[in-house]
């Protein structure tokens, strides 16, 4: 069946703001909402009119999926959780003393870099509407907070821990876990 | 109705529009509005995320199909959404027996 002009243009506006198959989960709706107007003795026109007003415009459609997407959850969560699991890290960096670490200066200055980009990059994933950058920076975010959390693990490894310190250890690696199965959610939807 | 009223209740309406067997997007939001007699005809545009979200919770799971050439998600309830669907009800008719009781509530101290 020959989809009207008002619908391919629609479609088309879709697919710049979301996944694939997003787009034609909406527009096989669309088509069939289409298809209940044009039944109800609407012409084509209108029935495409109709059907597209009932489904809003592309912006808001992709900003409520952005509301809903596992980016923006995940996003807010660690930034919810992060100076709880931030004050676990810092509690065993104190604890090993890693101020007399033999670490290169830019080592250190990179990883302070690669903290506040995490932080900006949560910021944006749970804030923005717009779906694909919300996506985009959430993953990126995830990918860092791995690799923080797994440096800080295995630097810590070295140094001697017992009694309270490994559950804070513990703490910190969780969200490892946590992470990555977030990751696997955000690239997955 | 309008959807601002449902706030908090969109979850349970389409995993009962589920209960029946597997339906995709369209088929939800006709069954909403079919079974209430058109009183229920909610923004498409909250239907489809909302979908995606307790798929992603894992009380709903989605497949594909190929109909008309078109490609079609359709949605059935899980064994957690039963359980989900279930509880909701019941957490439905406590809440709506309580404000019916407080609504219907004779004056106090009722005349002799």
């Amino acid at each position: 069946m020959a989809e009207s002009r008002l619908i391919r243009d629609y479609r088309a506006s879709l697919a710049r703001r979301l996944p694939g198959t997003i787009v034609d989960e909406l527009i096989d709706g669309l088509e069939q909402t289409y298809q209940r107007h044009l039944g109800a003795g609407l012409g084509q026109d209108v029935a495409a009119r109709e059907a597209l007003a009932e489904f809003g415009d592309p912006h808001t459609l992709m900003e409520l999926f952005a509301a809903e997407a596992s980016a923006r959850r995940t996003a807010r969560s660690l930034l919810a959780t992060g100076p709880l699991v931030g004050a676990c890290w810092a509690t065993l960096l104190i604890t090993a003393r890693a101020w007399d670490w033999p670490m290169p200066t830019l080592a250190r200055a990179g990883f302070g870099l690669l903290l506040c980009a995490v932080i900006a990059l949560l910021a944006v994933a749970a804030r923005t509407g717009n779906y694909r950058r919300g996506r985009h920076a959430a993953t990126l975010a995830c990918l860092g907070l791995v690799t923080l959390d797994a440096t800080l693990g295995a630097a810590l490894l070295r140094s001697a821990m017992h009694g309270w310190l490994v559950l804070l250890a513990a703490a910190g690696c969780a969200r490892i876990t946590f992470t990555v199965r977030a990751l696997r959610r955000i690239r997955a939807h | 109705m309008r959807a601002e009223e449902l706030k908090g209740h969109l979850d349970a309406l389409l995993l009962a529009a589920l209960e029946d067997g597997p339906r995709h997007g369209y088929a939800v939001i006709e069954y909403l509005r079919e079974s209430t007699s058109g009183r229920l005809d909610l923004p498409t545009g909250t239907i489809y995320p909302a979908l995606h979200r307790l798929e992603e919770a894992g009380l709903i799971a989605g497949s594909w199909s190929v109909v008309g050439g078109r490609r079609r998600r359709s949605y059935r309830l899980t064994e957690s959404g039963v359980r989900e669907l279930a509880g909701r009800r019941a957490g439905w008719r406590e809440f709506a027996a309580v404000v019916e009781a407080a609504l219907e509530a004779k004056p106090w101290p009722s005349p002799a």
